[in-house]
């Protein structure tokens, strides 16, 4: 069973009554520890599919199945939970909580699950942090950051719940072409060691060279 | 444990937004600091107003007649009129009801009314101590003599007093003045004294009609009093003392002056002033250079210096003159002049002449308009419309412990209550035939010791007066003898009552007891209904209602703001916080999550400036439990129920301040929460511009 299903997907929106059609009827299955980048030029809809599949928006039309549920069904709530336990996000614009550290960073979304103890939780963060290596700067804010290494508290963060599903939208966008490609680095090992299904977006050729599988969109519809 | 998280994040938020945090903040703060101090001020004067007024009059409930016309209200109403409030037949059978009650601890039977009594002006007392001189068995022709040429000084002092000002005055229209003129001019001719034996009554008439009103002096004495069982009052109202005098004899009818009006209202006004200036000199370290206050009282002693030199006679005027002079080292011949410039204190001299008062005036002038001793004419209408006058014995005065500077509680002078009942026409045929005989029998023959010619007749023979002479006591007009002085019990407890004073064990349970009482008569028929002392206090026990309801508004006015500016940067904070938002729904927080955040951000600033401010606010209201708040002016006075007001801290204020603080927060949040809950995770998507 593939983490990821997408059936015959629409998306439309409206601006000032003038239907715009973003996704044209997209068919896309994606298998376990797969390394995959959508690729496209602006416009082109990679952030729609990336927020249908990341439960944050609903398709106009069609099936989209994220860790084996119809996400169409759920409530608001069972699509939070979803997010919580099967996705992991990493953002463009990084999105770290300004008001807190490095290690509380990391924590929140642990804490959200509620499912571990203080211990437990402590020591995988920890152990997070180390991975994307940033252990000396574990009681730093956000603010005191480069992106480079914001973007890799981001990292730690989508993956410190082992997600099945890793999504980043354009995640080296915000940063110059050497720290950018030390993330994609990050992301690589992470899903050769993890396992974990990474699937993101990205207008760099340079960048997404390096996938394994790349799934190209135009105008709404995927070119492969 | 997400509520550590969340409120890691409020925390952190508050101090990140420290300009808003500030502003909100000091908002709050000075609410909750207004809230402490406000309630503690007006709980200090509504518990002193409540102390003053049950603890001296109405007790913890006060009955009264089931059918009255008017609503209680023992001060009387707003407007100074009293109030109607019909009676009930026998105390004896309401209290023996009453007390099988077990909360109930004794019930004061009262009825409260006002009076007015004129003690008269100088003249007027002089000229009744003549007519009784004429009446007497055996005429002293030299006492008389001696009085009249008081009484010819005295109008040639008045004649002397209005010279050049008779059209000053506004009361008299010119026809007056001029008849005045003429009268006094009158009275100050040889003829009119000559013949004046032979035809006393009508020359006494003329003087008293004719030249005692022209002595522009309001003497009236006004008075609230409640007539009781004074035994039982005394007993019950555990802070009464007697100060002057003793207290009314078992069975008898009589008075007493609160002390507080007896020092306030009847003394001689130049030496109460004295007093009150001496006073708040000592009290409230006011000096005369600096206090306006002061300055118009001397001013006013000067005015009115009229009410010294008319009750000299011209031997004291000579000895006061000539004691004056050398305390002012002067050599001033004009007594008025002299007198006052003695008036005009100063700061330097005031001790000695305050001093100088009581040693050398204070014996020659009547110091109180009644004295303890005296006998009051009282009179009240009663309900047929007719007056009725009971002569009655002044015993002495009293006052409430601790209560003594408490204007509320000074308000009732007391009585017997069978005195209060003849006043309101409640007397038996019986009784009012049998007073009428003993008025027959005894006639007006009580004149006393003739303290006037005791100053008169030693000025007379020499200039000198010994300076050591004991002071005399001057007595006024109506020394008579009571009618029927004295009373049983029983006839006290079985008649009729208008109102009663109920007090009881646990004041906390006045709301039930007063539900207790008036479901009693209903089912007894005992005709009464109960109140609470707010209630019976009227418009005083509205006053301290009011009192809260002011200050609720006004600190409800600054919480209300206070809720809106949080709420406005609440929402201007969920506005510009919409990516993290959206960041922390995308990543698994749920909406309840961002309630959350927000409710522990207001509940946070609430509970922390709330804090400060209600901590600020105890502090001071724990340093003015101690200092005092000195009452400024008579208003203040009455509000304080003293000098001065002490706050006394109640802690469960400062929980109940925070408490109210948490609902502002709680309500503050709603709506900003409520649009925050809203924002989708899509909006962590945006990028950032
Ligand atoms: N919220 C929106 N409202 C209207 N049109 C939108 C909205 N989001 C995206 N679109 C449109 O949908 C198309 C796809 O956009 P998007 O998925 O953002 O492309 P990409 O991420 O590849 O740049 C574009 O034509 C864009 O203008
Ligand atoms: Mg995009």
């Amino acid at each position: 069973m593939q983490p990821i299903h997408l059936e015959n997907v629409q998306k439309n929106y409206f601006l000032d009554k003038v239907q715009v059609s973003a996704l044209k009827g997209i068919n896309l299955k994606i298998d376990a520890g797969e390394f995959t980048v959508i690729a496209g030029p602006s416009g082109s809809g990679k952030t729609t599919i990336l927020n249908l599949i990341g439960c944050v928006d609903t398709a106009s039309s069609g099936k989209v199945v994220v860790g084996g549920k119809e996400t169409g069904s759920l409530t608001e709530k069972q699509l939070t939970d979803l997010r919580l336990h099967t996705i992991g996000f990493i953002f463009q614009s990084f999105n770290l909580i300004p008001v807190l550290n490095v290690i509380d960073n990391v924590e929140f979304p642990l804490l959200l699950q509620n499912k571990q103890s203080p211990k437990e939780r402590r020591d995988q963060v920890m152990r997070f942090i180390d991975r994307v290596g940033l252990t000396q700067y574990a009681q730093h804010r956000p603010s005191e950051l480069s992106g480079g290494q914001r973007q890799r508290v981001a990292i730690a963060r989508a993956l410190v719940t082992k997600p099945q599903i890793v999504l980043a939208d354009e995640p080296t966008a915000n940063l110059d072409s050497v720290t950018g490609q030390n993330i994609i680095d990050l992301m690589k090992e992470i899903n050769a060691t993890e396992k974990t299904t990474f699937l993101f977006s990205t207008h760099d050729h340079s960048i997404m060279n390096q996938a394994r599988r790349i799934i190209r969109l135009l105008d709404g519809r995927i070119q492969e | 444990m997400t509520h550590w998280m969340v409120l890691k994040i409020a925390a952190r938020n508050v101090f990140l937004h420290r300009m808003r945090t500030l502003v909100v903040g000091v908002i709050l703060a000075f609410g909750a600091f207004l809230a402490v101090l406000g309630h503690s001020f007006v709980n200090g004067i509504s518990g002193g107003m409540e102390s003053s007024t049950t603890q001296s009059i109405t007790g913890d409930i006060q009955i009264y007649s089931e059918s009255a016309k008017d609503k209680l209200s023992v001060f009387g109403n707003m407007d100074g009129s009293p109030t109607d409030v019909g009676h009930v037949d026998s105390f004896e059978s309401v209290e023996k009801a009453l007390m099988k009650n077990p909360e109930i601890v004794s019930v004061v039977p009262m009825g409260t009314s006002f009076a007015q009594v004129n003690p008269g002006n100088i003249l007027d007392h002089f000229l009744e101590k003549l007519r009784k001189s004429y009446k007497s068995a055996n005429v002293d022709k030299n006492d008389i003599d001696s009085q009249k040429r008081r009484i010819r000084f005295l109008a040639q002092e008045i004649q002397k007093n209005l010279e050049g000002k008779f059209e000053e005055i506004g009361i008299l229209s010119a026809a007056d003045a001029a008849q005045a003129k003429i009268n006094l001019e009158k009275v100050d001719q040889e003829e009119f004294w000559n013949d004046f034996d032979s035809n006393a009554e009508n020359k006494i008439e003329f003087l008293a009609n004719k030249i005692a009103p022209l002595i522009f002096d309001d003497n009236m004495i006004f008075f609230s009093y409640v007539g009781t069982d004074p035994q039982l009052f005394k007993e019950k109202f555990p802070q009464f003392e007697i100060v002057k005098g003793e207290m009314i004899p078992p069975g008898t009818r009589g008075f007493l002056f609160h002390d507080f009006f007896y020092e306030n209202m009847v003394k001689h006004r130049i030496a109460r002033r004295l007093d009150q200036i001496k006073k708040k000199m000592k009290d409230d370290k006011l000096t005369l250079a600096n206090s306006k206050e002061l300055q118009d009282q001397i001013k006013a002693n000067v005015e009115q210096s009229a009410e010294i030199y008319l009750q000299l006679g011209p031997a004291e005027t000579e000895t006061v003159a000539q004691k004056l002079n050398k305390l002012l080292g002067t050599e001033e011949k004009d007594f008025r002049t002299l007198l006052k410039n003695y008036l005009s204190m100063s700061d330097e001299n005031f001790q000695e002449r305050y001093d100088f008062f009581y040693k050398e005036i204070a014996p020659y002038v009547i110091l109180h308009r009644v004295q303890i001793g005296d006998v009051l004419p009282l009179s009240a209408f009663t309900k047929a419309g007719t007056s009725t006058a009971v002569n009655i014995k002044v015993y002495g005065t009293f006052r409430f412990k601790s209560f003594e500077n408490s204007p509320l509680a000074g308000n009732f002078s007391v009585m017997d209550l069978v005195s209060l009942r003849e006043l309101y026409g409640f007397m038996t045929d019986e009784r009012r035939e049998q007073n009428k005989e003993i008025e027959a029998e005894m006639g007006l023959d009580d004149v006393g010791r003739d303290s006037i010619e005791n100053l008169f007749s030693s000025s007379t023979a020499t200039k000198d007066i010994k300076p050591k002479a004991k002071p005399q006591t001057i007595d006024l007009k109506f020394q008579k003898r009571v009618m029927g002085a004295t009373y049983t019990q029983e006839e006290l407890t079985k008649g009729v009552f208008l109102h009663a004073a109920v007090f009881l064990k646990d004041t906390s349970n006045v709301d039930r007891v007063i539900k207790e009482i008036n479901e009693l008569s209903k089912s007894d028929k005992l005709g009464i209904k109960a109140v609470s002392w707010q209630d019976a206090a009227g418009f005083i026990g509205q006053m301290t209602f009011m009192m809260k309801a002011i200050l609720n508004i006004f600190i409800g006015i600054s919480l209300l703001l206070a809720g809106l500016m949080i709420m406005n940067s609440l929402l201007m904070a969920a506005m510009n916080r919409k990516q993290e938002i959206g960041t922390m729904r995308a990543i698994g927080a749920h909406a309840q999550f961002i309630y959350r955040l927000f409710f522990y951000e207001t509940l946070f600033l609430s509970l922390l400036f709330g804090g400060i401010g209600a901590a600020l606010g105890a502090l001071l209201v724990v340093i003015l439990g101690k200092v005092g708040i000195p009452a400024s002016g008579d208003v203040a006075t009455f509000f304080f129920s003293g000098p001065k007001l002490y706050l006394h801290l109640n802690p469960s204020l400062i929980f109940l301040v925070m408490a109210v603080m948490v609902i502002i927060a709680i309500l503050a949040t709603q709506y900003p929460a409520w649009k925050a809950m809203k924002i989708s995770p899509l909006q962590a998507m945006q990028k950032r511009e």
